[in-house]
């Protein structure tokens, strides 16, 4: 190890900002019912539309375990048409997979049930499909290290309106749970071009990313999630505005569509 | 109206009671530095013949005294100075410039501060914190750098905003809330690196004086403090060099005449190169990457005539963060001053001022073969007139007026050198403008009162498309404004009041009122300040925040000066404070006006502050107690809640060693309070992800923050032996480069201070949840060569 060496460490172990887990005694707030829902549509070539609902407690900030599931429930959608819905549950999910044969197309959907007495509905509606034009992995100058490449997912805007959107990826199998999300602002009608910074993928990796166009009261709310998980540094931390009306209930109910591709890194 | 009406009679009934023509004659003139020719701040002239009659110079070093007709003796005196007698014979109006000579640099053990030894009991001035450049040279801070921001910040009522924080808190106040003077051009941002250097070379600076309350009329912009920075004017005399070489950083001061006695210059540089540990990296990006900042100071003046004087003085300082040519962030201030001081008669002094300041901020990046350029900036235009008419020994008027216009540029977006006008935000234009009076008026030889109105105006003009937003933030309405019409207008007056009793010659009491308009609001979406908040000037939706403080004070000296005790109260109430909604964007978004709050905040506090000025030990002990609440109507049910900046208890140490006459050790101890600070209460899961669930804004605190910095400063020898050759005799000679070392430890018990706090996922197990502190700074030590020829 030579001087400059020697030098560098030094220096950058005394300038160097420390990191440690500490403990912080934290005021108990009552528990929250939470509804994570959502409808979704595949796009015209796809013949039905599926709606998903996980209802759990939520929990001490500390608590070490997955959170409490409801599971004896009474979930029902139901369509613009009037057609109503009654979910079935299936590890630890309430879901239905609505054929487009037997009914139309939905736009406007409603969800509702009853936890503990508490009566709980929302609404949501389903933004218009935009499909992922392609997705590639770069090299960009300020991602990752060394051989290590960016996925980039390329779709374009729908004109005209505002469009809103959140993006899943996963890597060989493997989700990251992450939350991507994005708007057109600035870029109506135009091609959109949205690069995973702080995800790495190599040759030879399978690349799945997922397009979602959501309602904007979903984009909003995933927006203050990520703000509050900013390391701290949000000016205005506090609770997203929830689409879900009842005592003690939190989430969202969200009207999205999705466009997947998967393609193998070359 | 009508209240208004009253308290401009009442003053002008003050004024015109105390306006008794008599036959006086003024002696009046400039004090400044027998060596360097600079104007000396608040020196002090006295008659030997009538002790009750004084007068202290201003900041342009101007005194005028009236006395009758008759011989007498003028004693002009100056903390650190030879005291200079001067007889006169007075039949006429005289002018008097005057030069004192520096006493040697140690007498007894004097420290050098610039300042009359009992300003902190007879000056009518309240809520002022001073610090002499001597003293900001010895006291230690991060990298070693002397910096004026950092070491006001050691005084009661000045909060630091933490490790890495670029502003400070005054009296409660956010960051925002403080205005800063650099020979009057406001500085929009005032640090380099996020806030570990201030912008401010102390080698450039002469004074530095900060209002936490008590503004004086000519003063107005910001609801909590003023920072009125004056450069120096550069040696008259001879030519003189100065400069340092730090571990960081390195910084060289040239001065000199333009004309010996009549003009001069300064010109003082700074450059870090922090990036230089990046030539230690091995990768060829990283190598080629840059992590530096750089300011000059430029100043030149030149006496035209008896009468004039015009100066010319900037600004220019930039902070660049690159990585190889592909991703770069910058920012940086530019400030320009014209100003001309004429003395029209013996009592009535003129200041004119023509002023442009700049900041602005730019990153850059290359993306899909294409240039991007993203950024924001400030523009200020302004044009000042200051007047002081002494009117006699007991009153002297100030008063004046400025207008400015400002070019805010919220948010601008080029790729290929194209601005893309449909991600650009459209500039927004105001005029702010503002007159003043007041008079400093003295009612026999214990009160003395000042005594002021400020009525300002702000006015948001077209062009631009201008939203119109309900209270709660939804867009109802987009109007259109061709250039210069009005969309917005304000008014405020603003009485200011500042009282002093003199209780004996060891003690007084005194008492302020202020009342202030700020109408310019810088919007972050963080807990820290950065470069890349923004500006907004108040507007149809946006209005002034007002603020009304009040304060009183006990002021005690002791041992003959030697020792200084300080006590004030103060309360402060303000309308139409601003915060954020959950969710709010600040960058890059046309409406962030909706994203804004408007409610109220308090602050009330105690300061105490004993210092002892004199002998081989000087420094001092300062303890702030305080609230700062806010109230909001969207947060916490409309309940006040602590402010971010709230910190119950605020204290420092700063002690300062002479252990030989070139060897000095300092040290510093502060501790705070932690910040208020909101965690979350629970979390529950979406999608997988955990989420904080929150029920009070600040409901919690940050932990304690403490630090302990210490110095050594060690100056060489300052004479040498050289043989006389016509004596044969050895002598004493002052060698011609003097030079010392400086060597320093920040942190120096290392404390892991908290930056922030965060709540997150365990990456082996995401069920557990785990608190993360991030800490900055823990021992860091320095070494610096600094000389002077």
């Amino acid at each position: 190890m030579n001087i400059k060496t020697i030098i560098y460490i030094i220096i950058v172990a005394a300038l160097a900002s420390c990191t440690k887990v500490v403990e912080i005694d934290l005021n108990e707030a009552s528990p929250q019912i939470v509804m994570d829902a959502y409808v979704q549509d595949y796009g015209e070539d796809w013949k039905f539309q599926k709606v998903n609902a996980k209802l759990t407690r939520s929990m001490s900030i500390y608590e070490d375990s997955a959170p409490e599931v409801f599971e004896n429930l009474e979930v029902y959608v139901t369509n613009e048409q009037g057609k109503r819905f009654k979910l079935d549950y299936n590890n630890q999910v309430f879901m239905y997979n609505i054929l487009i044969d037997d009914v139309d197309r939905s736009t406007n959907w409603t969800i509702e049930t009853n936890i503990e007495g508490n009566e709980i509905t929302s609404e949501t509606s389903i933004p218009n499909y935009i499909a992922i034009d392609s997705i590639v992995a770069v090299k960009l100058p300020f991602g990752p290290r060394v051989d290590g490449l960016s996925p980039i997912c390329f779709f374009t805007d729908i004109p005209g309106e505002a469009n809103y959107f959140r993006l899943r990826i996963s890597i060989n199998g493997i989700p990251m749970n992450s939350l991507f999300i994005t708007r057109d602002d600035g870029f109506d009608g135009q091609q959109i071009a949205y690069p995973f910074m702080n995800t790495e993928a190599f040759v030879g990796d399978t690349l799945t990313i997922s397009l979602l166009a959501i309602d904007e009261l979903s984009f909003e709310y995933y927006k203050v999630i990520m703000q509050n998980m900013g390391g701290g540094f949000s000016a205005a931390p506090g609770n997203p505005i929830t689409n879900i009306e009842g005592e003690g209930v939190i989430g969202v109910f969200t009207g999205q569509t999705i466009s997947e591709v998967t393609r193998i890194i070359e | 109206m009508s209240y208004k009406l009253l308290i401009i009679g009442v003053f002008f009934i003050l004024v015109s009671t105390n306006v008794i023509a008599q036959s006086q004659y003024s002696v009046s003139g400039t004090i400044t530095d027998a060596d360097n020719g600079e104007d000396l701040i608040g020196a002090m002239v006295r008659v030997k013949e009538k002790p009750s009659i004084g007068a202290i110079s201003n900041v342009y070093g101007f005194y005028s005294i009236s006395l009758p007709k008759g011989n007498f003796t003028l004693e002009y005196s100056y903390v650190g100075y030879t005291v200079k007698s001067v007889k006169v014979s007075l039949k006429s109006d005289i002018k008097k410039d005057i030069e004192l000579k520096p006493a040697s640099t140690q007498i007894q053990g004097v420290e050098i501060t610039g300042e009359r030894s009992d300003a902190n009991v007879t000056s009518g001035e309240m809520s002022v914190s001073k610090i002499s450049i001597k003293e900001v040279e010895k006291i230690p801070v991060l990298f070693g750098e002397r910096d004026i921001m950092k070491t006001i910040q050691l005084l009661p009522g000045i909060k630091s905003e933490g490790d890495g924080g670029a502003g400070f808190f005054v009296r409660g106040g956010s960051a925002d809330q403080n205005l800063i003077l650099l020979d009057e051009a406001p500085v929009y941002n005032a640090s380099h690196m996020m806030g570990f250097f201030s912008v401010f070379n102390s080698d450039a600076l002469k004074d530095v004086k900060l209002y936490k309350g008590g503004m004086l009329a000519q003063y107005g912009g910001r609801l909590s403090s003023v920072m009125d920075i004056k450069m120096k004017e550069g040696n008259n005399k001879t030519f003189h060099a100065s400069g340092g070489i730090g571990l960081i950083s390195s910084k060289l001061s040239v001065e000199g005449p333009i004309v010996k006695n009549k003009g001069s210059f300064i010109v003082s540089g700074r450059r870090t190169y922090a990036d230089m540990f990046l030539a230690f990296s091995t990768n060829e990006k990283q190598k080629s990457s840059t992590l530096f900042f750089y300011d000059f100071n430029l100043k030149a003046n030149y006496k035209i005539g008896s009468k004039d004087r015009v100066f010319v003085s900037g600004y220019l300082g930039r902070d660049k963060f690159g990585f190889s040519e592909d991703f770069g962030f910058d920012w940086g201030n530019k400030t320009a001053t014209i100003r001309w001081n004429h003395i029209f008669s013996s009592k009535l002094f003129s200041n004119t001022t023509l002023l442009y300041s700049d900041y602005n901020y730019v990153f850059k990046a290359t993306f899909n073969n294409k240039r991007i350029e993203a950024g924001s900036e400030i523009v200020d235009f302004s044009l000042k007139e200051d007047l002081q008419y002494f009117v006699n020994n007991n009153n002297k008027i100030s008063f004046g007026g400025n207008i400015i216009h400002h070019t805010f540029s919220p948010g601008d977006l080029m790729i290929d050198g194209e601005v893309q006008p449909d991600n650009t935000l459209e500039d927004r234009y105001s005029i702010e403008s503002a007159i003043y009076v007041s008079n400093e008026q003295k009612i026999g030889k214990d009160f003395q009162m000042t005594y002021g109105l400020r009525y300002s105006n702000f006015t948001q003009i077209g062009p631009g498309t201008i939203y119109n937003f309900d209270n709660d933030g939804s867009l109802i309405d987009t109007v259109g404004y061709s250039k210069n019409e009005k969309v917005a207008s304000y008014n405020g007056l603003a009485p200011r009041l500042n009282l002093l009793y003199i209780i004996n010659n060891k003690s007084s009491v005194k008492a302020s009122y202020a009342r202030t308009y700020q109408y310019l609001h810088l919007v972050s979406n963080s807990t820290s300040s950065t470069p890349t908040d923004v500006w907004l000037p108040s507007s149809n939706n946006v209005k002034p925040e007002i603020a009304d403080q009040i304060a009183f004070g006990y002021f005690r000296n002791f041992k003959n000066n030697s020792y200084e005790f300080s006590s004030e109260i103060y309360y402060k109430k303000i309308q139409n404070a601003i915060d954020y909604r959950v969710g709010a964007e600040v960058n890059f978004n046309p409406y962030v006006e909706g994203d804004l709050i408007f409610g109220n905040a308090r602050a009330y506090g105690l300061e105490l502050m004993l210092k002892k000025r004199i002998g081989r030990l000087s420094g001092w002990v300062s303890y702030t107690i305080s609230r700062v609440e806010k109230q909001f109507e969207e947060i916490n049910s409309n309940s006040f809640y602590p402010a971010r900046q709230d910190r119950t208890h605020d204290f420092s140490i700063v002690g300062m060693f002479d252990i030989t006459e070139r060897l000095n050790i300092s040290a510093t101890w502060v501790y705070y309070t932690g910040s208020a600070v909101t965690f979350p209460s629970a979390k529950y899961y979406i999608d997988g992800m955990a989420v904080n669930y929150f029920t009070e804004r600040n409901g919690y605190r940050m932990p304690d923050y403490h630090r302990m910095d210490v110095g050594v400063n060690w100056n060489a020898k300052e004479y040498t032996q050289k043989l006389n050759i016509k004596t044969g005799k050895l002598e004493k000679v002052r060698k011609r480069i003097q030079s010392s070392w400086n060597f320093s430890v920040y942190n120096v018990y290392g404390r892991e201070n908290a930056y922030s706090i965060t709540f997150r996922s365990n990456a082996e197990n995401p069920n557990v949840t785990e608190a993360i502190q991030l800490s900055l700074f823990r021992w860091v030590p320095s070494v610096s060569y600094n000389f002077k020829f």
